[in-house]
């Protein structure tokens, strides 16, 4: 299948005082998988419904293939949409359904047929062509929506929390069926969630959104483990955000002077493991407690602040000896303490 | 109890008691302005003449009204106001009490209006009427004229109903008035009349069916030339509207009083009647609306003013040119006529 | 199920039909014993004597026939413009902002709480030859003659529909609002223009509320009376109008009586029609496959 590059350039969409894309841009690769990742309200959805034609922008740019699309209706733009609650048409069948956008075209009946159960076939649906879209389950329904998104070519797939309604299991293995297709098909797709760790596991990169606007973009490590800002840094997992002066150097004694970002699985309690250019902390002892795979304990750092520390089951033989109120001392590698430019503590 | 008490209570028992005594009658009639002008010229000063109590029940359909109440044995009213034609009709399907010659004096009215169950007190005209600004001072002057369509083009107005329309499409078609029933009862005669209504129809812009839309048709010139009753095209041209119209080629009809088989007060009933039509009280009817009295005594004596005498059907001076409407004649073939009538209007 | 549990259960149910006993007796005074009186009625010739007269000189008649296709052709046509205007109205009120859209339903509902008389004279006022329409019409030049708009088929339609359209809309814009929008917005993105989406997503969704609408125009036209009688000028004589001209002219109640039940069977069949239409469309058994 061909893919095509997009590219947003400075959309803008307010309804009312409320500003639900702030001068957005954002270009996606042909054959790129881009998660839109953010918080409801985020603008996430906003963004990709903008890209469908669904939302009528107040400024800026839409290119599909270097081909301005802002004013093309949502029926020209030939895009494959799979939306929240799958939106199969409750009055078709199965195979109906994934015929619809064939018949629309006027391919013939028999070729038609023939794509509909291939589609059918790529998401191991076959078998289910003649059945009521009442007598499926969740899954079976997400995947019906995707075979009827891919089976007329489109030239860009959008996917709209496409899981949300799934349970745990199914979502997992979902994700991974979602991003083989995409593999397959090497189509160039956006995929919203709410999910961080669904748009770690999926995407080539994540666009993480807040507040009508882009707080970063980039691939899932670096998102991860180098977050511009607070907000990402926070949105993205268990994130301790440290003021300035309360972390040293273990080779020296200088306090840093940013506002650094250190996950909670980074720390150890031996400082073998943070290397000689780690960094230490130190605060009392306020809470642990063991979750199988690790232990979590709670510092409370001299300037109050709590630290959220996770120690692997492997590595903390002396935990279960640790007391609350006792002193503890932490290490991180220099490799996982970000600073973060103009994040207020 | 003490003697004083014993009295008053007597008296007051008395006193309760007698207005039971005073005899009470109830007359059905159609209400609206015609209800309201029989009740002050004839049934409300003959009730006080009489000491009796009077009700008035009010029935647009007087004869449906009748034929249920007498059907179903529960007979409320004592007097009935009817058409002459469901006089007839009501009488053959002895529906009515005969009215008794001692009371009320049945030759009173002309002998081809005679009836010995429903007495006809007043009539009306069917006429013609026309707009005053289509047709200035040369409106159709005959039913022929009426008919034609070439010489005088206009949105025609009918009754939906073959009551009076019959009669006046033989007189359109040059039948002389005298011989509209002789015609009529040939085996033709009412083929003839369908025919020549079937004639108009294309013209007939409404065909209308209760006398207040008729009128309204010519106040709004809806129609330019409409069949209509002489009260109606009265009242129009009275309230100063572009409309005139004329007795020539009328048809007239009555309407009667009866009483309905089984009525509760029969005697006072048939009383009363004779007191509210004599000739003053039904001279007094056209005070108020313009249906001439059936009793010739009513136009002597100078009853009635001269001016008004022109706008009354029975008038001398108007009845020349009319037909009398045949009760006999539209009982016995009324259905059939009708029928063919409404046959004509789904052609 | 435990004996003594059934007979408990027999005996709620006992309870429960005991309720509706009144509301029973109503019904069955109200409405039942009114039409065996006018079945007993349509046996009954005008001297008292029962025989299958009133059947052989009604159903023999051709006026009664012209009657019923008058009849039909008001419904029909009532439905017919109901659909024209009443589709697309239901689809603009459906797919505007609820508020708009309880606003705009409270006008189209507001001629439900004027009386039809003075509804119906209304148009009278406004249609006929000197009234505010042709005013209009030849005042601005559009026609040189006032057109013939009352005292015809025209008229009554116009009348009729005035009346049905609320009752029509009501139920296709409460099926049309309960259409998932991006249903509409999938048809859309696989290529389907407005028009597509409409007659392959939203019609056939809405498919049981149109049912419903139009078994309401249909079954409420057919006994119409007031309208046809007041606009039609005595040209359009539906059933209605035949039952009270053979009471009132000919007061012939048996003959009247069985076009009354003519009627009622005429009902009765639009009724089962539209009744077998909703249940094959709720059972989905006419599913639109093609595009």
């Amino acid at each position: 299948m061909k893919s095509f590059p997009i590219t947003v350039e400075s959309v803008r969409k307010a309804y009312g005082s409320y500003l639900a894309l702030d001068d957005v841009s954002l270009e996606i690769e042909a054959g790129e998988f881009l998660t839109l990742l953010g918080p409801s309200g985020s603008g996430k959805t906003t963004l990709l419904m903008a890209v469908a034609g669904f939302v009528l922008l107040d400024n800026g740019k839409i290119l599909l293939g270097g081909r301005d699309i802002t004013r093309l209706p949502p029926n020209k733009r030939e895009l494959g949409i799979v939306f929240q609650n799958y939106a199969l048409f409750p009055h078709m069948n199965v195979l109906a359904n994934v015929e619809y956008p064939l018949a629309l075209r006027k391919i013939p009946r028999v070729d038609a047929r023939r794509r509909a159960l291939d589609a059918l076939a790529r998401v191991k649906l076959e078998g289910f062509a003649q059945r009521d879209i009442a007598a499926l389950s969740g899954g079976q329904r997400q995947r019906v929506a995707l075979a009827r998104a891919i089976v007329f070519k489109p030239r860009v797939m959008l996917m709209d929390e496409p899981l949300s309604a799934l349970d745990k299991n199914l979502r997992e293995a979902m994700q991974y069926e979602i991003r083989r297709l995409h593999d397959d098909l090497g189509i160039t797709t956006i995929y919203v969630t709410h999910d961080q760790r669904e748009a770690l596991t999926m995407s080539d990169r994540i666009a993480v959104m807040n507040s009508g606007r882009i707080e970063q973009i980039d691939t899932p490590e670096r998102v991860y483990h180098r977050p511009l800002t607070r907000f990402v840094a926070e949105f993205m997992g268990e994130a301790n955000i440290v003021p300035p002066g309360s972390v040293r150097r273990i080779d020296g004694v200088d306090a840093l002077r940013e506002t650094l970002m250190i996950r909670a699985e980074s720390f150890h309690l031996d400082p073998a493991f943070a290397g000689p250019d780690g960094v230490a902390l130190e605060g009392v002892l306020r809470a642990k407690s063991f979750r199988g795979e690790n232990w979590l304990l709670t510092l409370e750092l001299d300037t109050r602040q709590e630290v959220l520390i996770s120690v692997p089951a492997t590595l903390a033989a002396g935990c279960a000896d640790l007391a609350p109120g006792q002193r503890v001392a932490a290490f991180a590698p220099a490799a996982k303490v970000h600073a973060i430019a103009g994040a207020k503590v | 109890m003490s003697f004083k008490l014993r009295i008053s209570v007597a008296v007051i028992a008395v006193s309760a008691a007698l207005p039971v005594y005073a005899q009470s009658v109830t007359i059905t009639t159609a209400g609206g302005d015609y209800g309201k002008a029989m009740q002050e010229a004839m049934w409300a000063p003959a009730a006080k003449e009489l000491g009796y109590d009077v009700r008035e029940e009010t029935q647009s359909d007087g004869f449906a009204a009748l034929k249920m109440q007498v059907t179903s044995g529960a007979v409320t009213t004592d007097i009935i106001h009817l058409g002459s034609p469901e006089g007839a009709q009501a009488a053959a399907q002895s529906l009515l009490e005969p009215l008794d010659g001692n009371i009320i004096d049945l030759n009173a009215v002309p002998a081809g209006a005679r009836s010995d169950y429903c007495y006809p007190f007043d009539s009306y005209g069917t006429v013609m009427s026309w707009n005053t600004k289509t047709y200035g001072t040369n409106p159709p002057k005959t039913w022929a004229e009426f008919w034609d369509v070439g010489k005088f083009p206009g949105r025609r107005a009918l009754r939906s109903n073959a009551q009076d329309l019959i009669e006046i499409a033989l007189l359109s078609d040059g039948v002389a008035p005298a011989d509209v029933y002789s015609v009529l009862s040939t085996p033709e005669g009412l083929q003839r009349a369908i025919k020549r209504l079937e004639a108009i129809k294309p013209s007939v812009a409404v065909w209308w069916t209760s006398g207040a839309q008729s009128a309204q048709l010519l106040k709004d010139a809806e129609a330019d030339l409409v069949v209509t009753w002489n009260g109606r095209a009265q009242t129009v041209k009275a309230d100063g509207g572009m409309v005139d119209y004329s007795f020539k080629g009328s048809v007239i009809g009555t309407d009667c009083l009866a009483v309905p088989k089984g009525a509760p007060n029969k005697e006072a009933a048939m009383k009363l009647i004779a007191a509210m039509t004599q000739p003053a009280r039904v001279a007094k009817l056209t005070d108020f609306i313009a249906y001439g009295p059936v009793n010739p005594a009513a136009y002597k004596a100078g009853l009635i003013p001269d001016e008004r005498l022109k706008t009354l059907a029975t008038a001398p001076e108007n009845a020349g040119t009319s037909v009398f409407s045949n009760p006999d004649w539209w009982l016995k073939n009324g259905e059939a006529a009708q029928k063919a009538f409404d046959e004509m209007m789904s052609r | 199920m435990d004996p003594a549990l059934a007979a408990d259960a027999r005996r709620e149910r006992r309870f429960f039909l005991s309720l509706s006993l009144p509301a029973l007796v109503i019904v069955g005074s109200a409405a039942i014993l009114p039409i065996l009186w006018i079945v007993r009625q349509s046996f009954l010739t005008t001297a008292g004597e029962y025989s299958v007269g009133n059947y052989e000189k009604v159903l023999s008649s051709g006026l009664t026939w012209s009657a019923l296709l008058t009849t039909l052709e008001l419904s029909i046509g009532t439905l017919a413009v109901c659909m024209l205007l009443g589709l697309p109205l239901a689809l603009a009120l459906a797919s505007a902002r609820p508020r708009v859209a309880n606003l705009l339903m409270a006008f189209i509902m507001l001629p439900l709480w004027t009386s039809i008389l003075v509804r119906t004279y209304g148009w009278l006022v406004l249609l006929r030859r000197d009234g505010l329409v042709n005013a209009v019409l030849t005042g601005s030049g559009l026609t040189t003659e006032p057109l013939p708009l009352v005292y015809n088929f025209t008229g009554t339609l116009i009348g009729m529909v005035h009346y049905m359209l609320p009752l029509f809309v009501l139920p296709v814009y409460a099926a049309m609002r309960d259409i998932d929008p991006n249903l509409t917005r999938a048809a859309a993105s696989m290529g389907a223009g407005l028009g597509l989406a409409i007659r392959t997503v939203i019609l056939p969704l809405s498919a049981g509320g149109i049912v419903s609408g139009s078994m309401i125009v249909f079954i409420y036209t057919l006994g119409f009376f007031i309208t046809p009688a007041v606009l039609g000028g005595g040209k359009v004589n539906p059933i209605s109008i035949r039952i009270e001209r053979t009471l009132s002219t000919f007061q012939d109640w048996g003959a009247a009586s069985v076009l009354g039940l003519l009627l009622l069977v005429l009902l009765a069949l639009v009724g089962v029609t539209f009744w077998a239409a909703r249940l094959l469309l709720t059972q989905n058994k006419l599913g639109v496959a093609h595009a």
